[in-house]
């Protein structure tokens, strides 16, 4: 069996053989310490979106239209910006208390003829793993929501613990997305969308011609300028379904994957999506999904209790390394029992984890393994150069040239109150910002 | 017999101009010519500078409407065009030199650019599109071998206070500086549309 250390306690996650990994393709098994790691700084952005960067506000809104890139005015100006801008101020209009303003990334890559793997390493800001998300609570008449993130307004009024899993996420593109390699994920970041200025919410979403789709969430998401019409990139100027899936077509879309760790870690997978009109994830099914009606706010599983000691967790279980964090279908579940005397204060995860039913192009990160030890991620990760899925996936070749761009989520925070890199270019053999180093 | 001396008609063009110019004057005093030459040598340099400078004004470049339509509207919506300050800089300010012998082989080379309108290479504004990168990375590049000269008539580094600029600006200038980076490697694009492809992108094709 494999046992993956996550916060200092083994947690059995699943074996070598249904992992389905080869000794040379585990990420685990590469001698990280033979290749040197690129420092980078993420920086923490607040609400320098798009719109933003365009707007009357930036200095550099011309450069901004005209594709300049955002380090020729910014080249090393991370620490500067992030600590300035997480203070508050016009491009963050509701700071959070304590928040860091950078995170230093030690950023490692490696390649043999058909994986990327890739090693990053960063220090939290909370001393413990944010391995925590969408908990309900047992209040004695039922199941409810306990704790969000930071910027929720019940846990900003001490109603409720800041409880939301700590992200790692990759954006990837191969020069089909104009401007990506100068501008980076900002060109993702638009007015509107959650936690930004005029957000929009419910109604306007569902009714727009696009987003009335089952498909799509009730708010806007990360979105391309180029699926807009106008010069702002506004959320509602869509251009026709047509036109959107032709840029898709031509691969004008970017890859976007995001280790999570209570969502995706739990079972050593990273869940694989992709940002055009929307930020969508990939076809086929994620290693997570629901555990709960969210109708009758009823679990759908509970925790075996003769793997995990318990039925359910308790508040004080909560950040305890010896407990695990999440459910996980195939290895501590079993079918969730409305009378099995459920007490008061009793915790289950909203979300049930399953590797074995994530299928297909969502579920090409299948190696992925985090753990972290003195208020320090590790965290390593494959990705087939050729994943197969040219339609929602960026093919890599080795010998090629592309650009990352790197986001934390990092404290218990959602949205854009994560920490991001400017765009990095990445060789897969060859010289890059970042050098994949190729695997003898 | 003896041959007959040739006469002046019998000789050839250039000849017959070399007799005429080497001849003493039996009709003009020496001051006159003196004075007549000054004249017509002060009104032949004037003319020559006349049409330099008149080469050199907004109205001459833009008189041509692949100009007047693309770069010249570009540089309208910018800082070198309209400012607090009121200075204004126009066409010549950054694409002629100020000294005489570099705007001497400018113009000369400035020819070339008319003989292209002319025989139709760049002769619209679709066209000049279609040249922009090309046209952009020639200035560029030329603009990077004098150490952007011709910014250098309005700006320099002693007379810049870093401490008034903006704190992305004194950064990127001190790292300017310590890379010898000239004015034209970060600000292509200040006061012109930047062409398609400029920059292309990391491929990974």
């Amino acid at each position: 069996m494999r046992h993956v250390v996550m916060g200092g306690a083994s947690v059995v996650l699943w074996t070598a053989s249904l992992c389905g990994l080869a000794l040379a393709a585990d990420p685990q098994a590469i001698d990280w310490s033979n290749i040197a790691p690129k420092s980078l700084t993420l920086f923490y952005p607040g609400e320098s979106t798009y719109d933003w960067l365009v707007g009357l506000e930036h200095k550099g809104a011309k450069q901004i239209r005209q594709g300049k890139a955002c380090i020729s005015c910014h080249e090393s100006d991370e620490s500067d910006l992030g600590n300035t801008i997480v203070k508050g101020g016009r491009v963050e209009p509701t700071p959070i208390a304590g928040k860091n303003g950078v995170i230093a990334v030690a950023v490692q890559a490696a390649h043999d003829a058909e994986y990327l793997y890739f090693r990053f390493q960063w220090k939290t800001n909370l001393n413990r793993e944010g391995r925590m998300h969408d908990y309900v609570r047992f209040d004695g008449k039922g199941w409810k929501w306990y704790g969000h993130d930071r910027n929720d307004k019940s846990v900003r009024a001490g109603q409720q613990p800041p409880l939301y899993e700590d992200r790692f996420s990759i954006m990837l593109d191969d020069g089909k997305v104009p401007r990506f390699a100068q501008q980076g994920c900002w060109l993702t970041c638009h007015n509107g969308m959650r936690d930004t200025r005029n957000q929009v919410v419910g109604d306007p979403v569902k009714k727009h011609p696009i987003f009335s789709e089952a498909k799509y969430d009730a708010d806007i998401r990360k979105y391309l300028a180029s699926t807009r019409t106008d010069v702002n990139a506004s959320w509602d100027k869509t251009k026709t379904k047509d036109e959107i899936a032709k840029i898709k077509a031509a691969g004008g879309f970017l890859d976007l994957m995001q280790w999570r760790a209570n969502r995706s870690g739990p079972v050593a997978m990273a869940d694989d999506g992709y940002v055009l009109e929307y930020r969508n994830f990939d076809d086929g099914k994620n290693p997570f999904s629901w555990n709960l009606d969210r109708r009758t706010m009823t679990p759908l599983y509970m925790f075996d209790a003769a793997k995990v000691g318990a039925r359910a967790l308790r508040v004080e279980d909560i950040g305890n390394p010896a407990k695990p964090g999440a459910i996980i279908k195939e290895v501590n579940a079993v079918k969730y029992d409305p009378n099995a005397g459920w007490q008061v204060g009793d915790i289950l995860p909203g979300r049930l984890l399953s590797r074995i039913d994530a299928t297909s192009s969502a579920a090409d990160n299948d190696a992925v393994f985090g753990s972290w030890k003195d208020s320090t991620y590790t965290l390593v990760w494959r990705r087939k150069l050729d994943t197969g899925h040219p339609g929602d996936d960026k093919i890599m070749k080795v010998g090629g040239t592309y650009t990352v761009a790197f986001a934390i989520h990092d404290d218990n925070v959602t949205t854009r109150f994560h920490h991001v890199s400017f765009p990095q270019s990445l060789g897969i053999g060859v010289d890059a910002d970042i050098k994949a180093v190729t695997l003898k | 017999m003896s041959e007959p001396d040739k006469r002046p008609s019998d000789k050839g063009l250039i000849a017959r101009v070399w007799s005429f110019v080497a001849r003493p004057s039996a009709r003009f005093s020496l001051g006159a010519l003196i004075v007549a030459g000054g004249i017509l040598g002060v009104m032949s340099w004037g003319a020559f500078n006349w049409s330099m400078e008149l080469s050199n004004t907004e109205t001459f470049c833009i008189s041509c409407h692949e100009m007047r339509n693309t770069v010249y509207k570009e540089l309208q919506e910018t800082v070198h065009f309209t400012n607090r300050t009121g200075v204004r800089a126009t066409c010549s300010d950054c694409h002629v030199p100020k000294e005489w012998h570099y705007k001497l082989v400018r113009k000369i080379q400035a020819t070339n650019e008319l003989f292209h309108k002319i025989i139709g290479t760049i002769d619209t504004p679709e066209k000049f599109e279609q040249q922009r990168l090309a046209l952009a990375n020639h200035v560029w590049e030329s603009m990077k071998a004098t150490n952007s000269r011709e910014c250098r008539n309005c700006h320099s580094k002693e007379s810049m206070d870093l401490a008034k600029q903006s704190r992305p600006a004194q950064r990127m200038h001190k790292l300017a500086a310590e890379r010898g980076k000239t004015c034209i490697e970060c600000h292509q694009g200040i006061a012109h549309n930047l062409p398609i492809g400029w920059n292309a992108p990391a491929a990974g094709q």
